[in-house]
């Protein structure tokens, strides 16, 4: 039959059924959501504002492996629904390297431009986190080695890729424990690739990586 | 199809009556799958497109006041426009998820699932509409049929630790089809179908019976991918505006009696 539709063949009960079912697991859905909203989490680089990153990313995980340093996740059900299935950046398994080399291999991969490229050309290491800034890292300094066992470790400076992101501080006094040098991190300059939580020796790491202070893009085609 | 009046019972054997059109629709879509797969970090305009134009991820945007995407609800509207002219052809010629479902459910005939479940597609293409009106989210994406198959295997690629959801639902997709009847994500589960066969009630192109040649063999009945035609009853598409034109029933009939036409 010509034009025929399954809401032709549908009797009453069945259309309320399924206007019903989808509107209750709508509602339950929004109370869900509510609930379980939280703080941004760490987002690839070039990420777009969080409610347009939310809505517009196709949770296609393509990203995943089109990072070469293993450094983003799938999320799962640990930062709630509206999270599920979006790509995270968790530094304990690795790292971002776009400052280091500009790779950007995940912006490429992205099918609905959640993530923006983003233009480095001509900035010093120490001016990226003007383009480039997914989150900021900070010490504990309970844990810390240096601060907590006043022994020598500087990890996070060794392998920082950002020039002035983190600087040290102490190693200038005479005698056990006052010689030993201390990281300090400036939020300002780190671009939050996590290169200093991955480093980090301690369990549970003493330096961590948070997307507090992340720029994020407005969304564009 | 155009002598249908003229050629009567009689079985008409021309070059365009042997062509089988599963190669024609496995080969576009295989091209399609690998393209999708491709790993290696090229995105180019052409296959971002498949993403581009699924309404289903730029009408929630909107509609959660989140961003309007105006090239993607254009893309969206264009493909709902694609929906008036050919259906849900975009299922049965392009939609990855539901070509590894051609191949995982080959040779199955015979459905046992009650035809009322087909409406679950609209529940969830209801709760998916409502839900960023009502909460500022959108959950479409999860089952979205371009993005269940990457999803699943990027952990296989890199690391399992991500594992998760994403080739569960995969997994249902696929064992779904295996064990129940062809497609079977697509006629109970998929919400871009949903969409789709709304404007595919008014296409301009689909299946019809020609009365006179169908010598009522049903092979056309046990050939469909999505369960619809009905030979028996309407000697013709149960569900029309589910049909997905993959044309496995022109491939089946022997007398050339069923096959798609120019509506008016």
């Amino acid at each position: 039959m010509p034009g025929s539709t399954p809401f032709d063949a549908m009797t009453r009960r069945q259309f309320i059924t399924t206007v019903g079912a989808g509107a209750v697991v709508s509602i339950m859905g929004a109370s869900l959501a509510r609930t379980s909203a939280r703080d941004p989490v760490l987002r690839p680089p070039g990420a777009v504002d969080e409610e347009a990153f939310l809505s517009l990313c196709a949770r296609c995980g393509r990203c995943i492996p089109a990072c070469p340093n293993s450094a983003l996740r799938l999320q799962g059900l640990d930062n709630g629904l509206q999270n599920l299935m979006t790509p995270k950046l968790v530094p304990s398994k690795g790292y971002c390297i776009m400052p280091v080399n500009g790779c950007e291999n995940c912006i490429r991969a992205c099918p609905t431009k959640v993530l923006q490229p983003i233009s480095l050309e001509g900035l010093s290491s120490n001016q990226l986190s003007s383009r480039l800034k997914m989150g900021t890292a900070s010490v504990d300094t309970r844990i810390c080695i240096p601060y907590a066992l006043k022994q020598p470790c500087l990890a996070c400076k060794e392998i920082c890729p950002v020039e002035g992101a983190i600087t040290t501080k102490g190693g200038e006094g005479q005698g056990p424990g006052a010689a030993v040098r201390r990281p300090v991190f400036n939020n300002e300059v780190c671009v939050g690739c996590g290169a200093c939580e991955n480093a980090c020796p301690t369990a549970p790491k003493a330096v961590t990586v948070s997307s507090k202070g992340a720029k994020r893009t407005e969304w564009r085609a | 199809m155009g002598d249908s009046a003229s050629a009567g019972p009689a079985i008409s054997r021309n070059f365009f009556s042997t062509i089988k059109f599963r190669y024609i629709r496995h080969i576009i879509q295989a091209q399609i799958l690998i393209l999708v797969l491709y790993a290696a970090a090229n995105y180019s305009l052409p296959i971002r497109l498949l993403w581009y134009v699924d309404p289903l991820l730029s009408i929630p945007a909107a509609l959660s006041g989140a961003v309007i995407a105006v090239p993607l609800l254009m893309l969206g509207a264009a493909m709902l426009a694609a929906g008036m002219a050919f259906g849900r052809a975009f299922c049965g010629w392009i939609c990855p998820l539901g070509f590894v479902q051609d191949l995982t459910s080959f040779g199955r005939k015979k459905s046992w699932m009650p035809e009322a479940s087909r409406y679950v597609k609209y529940a969830i293409l209801i709760a998916g509409l409502i839900m960023p009106v009502l909460a500022g989210w959108t959950f479409l994406e999860w089952v979205t049929p371009m993005s269940v198959l990457p999803r699943a295997l990027g952990p296989i690629w890199e690391s399992y630790d991500s594992l998760a959801l994403g080739v569960v639902v995969f997994l249902v997709a696929v064992f779904f089809a295996v064990v129940t009847e062809k497609r079977a994500w697509c006629r109970h589960i998929c919400p871009l179908g949903a969409i789709l066969s709304v404007p595919a009630s008014k296409k301009a192109i689909g299946i019809s019976v020609t009365e006179e040649r169908c010598i009522r063999c049903l092979k056309c009945e046990r050939s469909c991918t999505m369960g619809i035609i009905d030979i028996k009853g309407q000697l013709g598409l149960r569900w029309d505006s589910e049909c997905i034109l993959c044309l496995a029933c022109r491939d089946a009939c022997p007398t050339n009696a069923i096959g798609p036409v120019l509506r008016p």
